[in-house]
């Protein structure tokens, strides 16, 4: 079933133009990667679908509703994204960044259930040791995860993640990411993520959507990963290889 | 099971920061009394209390023929006072904790965003060239009001000219500090000014002014004072989710649903509401507002619905604390308060720093 539709989606700051005519499909248990050089839309295409920026022209739909006809909170409960790595932390426990995840459903007082969920997913991610620490306590890993709870805690239907591996080690790039992927299957989620890591987007996507200045280059499989490809959008030369379980890795050439 | 687990242990957690605030109000009432009984006039503790009492009772409770010396003290001198610094400790201590957020800037204060120079300037004004805002002229010193009023009003333009250049800029931190730190030096400058062109006389009233002192309190200011409290805070508690969210930074707070912009704007005109009055009638009285939110998330964390509660009580102890020592350390001199909070806060938020193993803000 189709979860995240959008089409034709265009946006620009002042005169100059940020995407043009993006569309994409996902489905249930779907990751897509938005890749492209910096500078290219990627952000920009996450706001959008957020509603975050106003699309020009162009429609979001999930679950085939409009956003634009969707409050904000109403969104909210929709979509749950989690923005680049801010280096400022407030000295606030992991359990009430997450709890703040509920800020769409609830009032005042968290009802049980919002506690409920917390501590759920509090438990899924393997937080639970951190559950009463400061954020600004915390590992860039388990800050990262954190606020991935915390979109999880919003129930979204999509999950927007901007470079969800950013200033994160191997071992935290893997980890988050596998977190992700099972959470997406799991929950019946579909993600999109602007990665930077070509193979770490190749190893955890379904789809890739190839952006270069605002247009979409080229979008589809893993198929779409060719040198010719990386070589016109990066205007890097790459050589490809195949490893012993035949997943492609891309390497520079000089 | 072991869910069932982590939820019980947040609550648990909560319930020790419900706790706490008890804990403080049963502090703050206890101050309240000692101070009541301290001061230049040597009353016995039983006259302080018989007088206290007797005003309470609802026979007549203001009616002259109780003008016994120490009810005259007790009702229209250190209760005032000790009131006022109850309520002007708690308004400062809710705007330097709500600025804080909002510009997610550990060094923001009230006075952040110009107030205090502003409000100043409106006072110089009215001291040194007798003009009051609309026209009004008063001689110097006598006309208290005069200079309030120009005080206040000089402090809500300063905040309105921030708010302004935030809605045209975009009401980011950024934004609202520079504009903030921007308005300081104007007003400040255009003090110094006036202080060039005024006599020696007026340039010491100025200077006074400015110094924060509770002496200034009487009931009716401090009803005005109490009622801009009692009404900002109720508002400021009920966005205290937004704040949280505010906090994981604003891209996280709009995705879900936050309007940071207004937030932001709304949030900081009731903070400049809530310094400019107290600022208008008591001067300028440092760090309060800058240490009691620190102190409260050294000791309970950063959540706002426990936060903005407990930085009131934290206000009040402080501000009250260090007025009964103004009070008596050199008695029958009073020291001015504001530096005194300096001298009681700064050890106390350098001994939470130190003895804080976590790494904080």
């Amino acid at each position: 079933m189709v979860k995240l539709k959008i089409k034709d989606v265009s946006f620009s700051y002042g005169s100059v133009k940020a995407l043009e005519n993006v569309s994409l499909t996902l489905k249930d248990g779907e990751i897509l990667s938005v890749i492209g050089p910096n500078g290219s839309g990627k952000t920009t295409l996450l706001r959008c679908i957020n509603g975050l920026l106003k699309a020009e022209t162009g429609v979001v739909m999930v679950d085939d509703i409009d956003i634009r006809r969707l409050s904000r909170i109403e969104i909210a409960k929709l979509m749950g994204m989690v923005p680049q790595l801010e280096d400022r932390r407030f000295p606030i426990t992991v359990f009430d960044a997450i709890l703040v995840g509920r800020r769409p459903y609830m009032g005042w007082k968290p009802s049980l259930k919002d506690l409920e969920i917390v501590s759920e997913i509090l438990e899924s991610l393997g937080l639970k040791e951190l559950a009463l620490r400061s954020l600004s306590e915390l590992s860039g890993g388990e800050f990262r995860k954190t606020l991935i709870a915390r979109a999880l805690a919003q129930e979204p239907k999509v999950l927007l993640l901007d470079e969800p591996t950013n200033h994160l080690d191997l071992k935290h790039q893997v980890e988050v990411l596998n977190l992700l992927r099972k959470q997406v299957r799991s929950k019946g989620l579909c993600a999109v993520m602007a990665m930077h890591d070509l193979n770490l987007a190749i190893r955890y996507s379904d789809k890739i959507l190839m952006l270069n200045h605002g247009k979409v280059y080229a979008a589809g499989t893993l198929d779409i990963i060719t040198q010719e490809n990386i070589k016109t959008v990066y205007g890097v030369e790459v050589e490809l290889f195949r490893d012993r379980h035949g997943r492609i890795l891309v390497s520079p050439a000089s | 099971m072991r869910k069932k687990k982590l939820e019980n242990l947040y609550e648990s957690f909560t319930k020790k920061k419900a706790a706490f605030i008890l804990f403080l109000i049963c502090a703050l009432t206890g101050l309240f009394f000692i101070s009541l009984s301290l001061g230049s006039a040597r009353l016995s503790l039983e006259e302080v209390y018989k007088a206290f009492f007797r005003g309470l009772l609802p026979v007549s409770p203001l009616s002259p023929n109780m003008d016994s010396m120490a009810y005259t003290i007790i009702w229209f001198l250190r209760l005032p006072r000790v009131l006022m610094a109850i309520v002007a400790g708690a308004a400062l201590a809710v705007a330097g904790a709500v600025l804080q957020v909002i510009l997610r800037n550990p060094l923001a204060s009230p006075y952040t965003l110009g107030v205090a120079s502003s409000a100043a300037f409106g006072a110089a004004l009215s001291i040194i060239l007798g003009a009051g805002i609309a026209g009004f002229r008063h001689l110097v010193f006598i006309n208290l009001p005069a200079i309030v009023i120009n005080a206040f009003c000089f402090s809500m333009l300063s905040a309105f000219i921030i708010f302004w250049l935030s809605r045209i800029k975009g009401a980011t931190a950024g934004t609202m500090v520079l504009a903030g730190i921007a308005m300081m030096y104007l007003f400040s400058a255009a003090t110094s000014l006036l202080q060039y062109f005024g006599t020696e006389e007026q340039v010491t009233a100025v200077v006074f002014w400015m110094f924060g002192d509770l002496g200034k309190a009487d009931w009716s200011n401090l009803a005005i004072v109490t009622l801009t409290i009692v009404l900002v805070f109720p508002v400021v508690l009920r966005w205290c989710w937004d704040y949280n969210a505010l906090s994981l930074g604003d891209e996280t707070a709009k995705s879900l649903g936050v309007n940071v912009e207004f937030l932001r704007l709304t949030s900081m005109i009731l903070s400049a509401l809530l310094t400019a009055v107290a600022v208008s009638f008591l001067g300028t009285i440092g760090f309060i507002g800058l240490l009691a939110p620190h102190i409260t998330r050294m000791i309970i964390g950063g959540d706002h619905r426990f936060l903005l509660p407990t930085t009131c009580l934290i206000g009040s102890i402080l501000l009250l604390g260090a007025d009964t020592a103004s009070r008596t350390i050199l008695s029958p001199l009073v020291l001015p308060v504001g530096v005194l909070t300096s001298f009681l806060g700064v050890p106390l938020f350098i001994y939470l720093l130190l003895r804080g193993r976590r790494e904080y803000w």
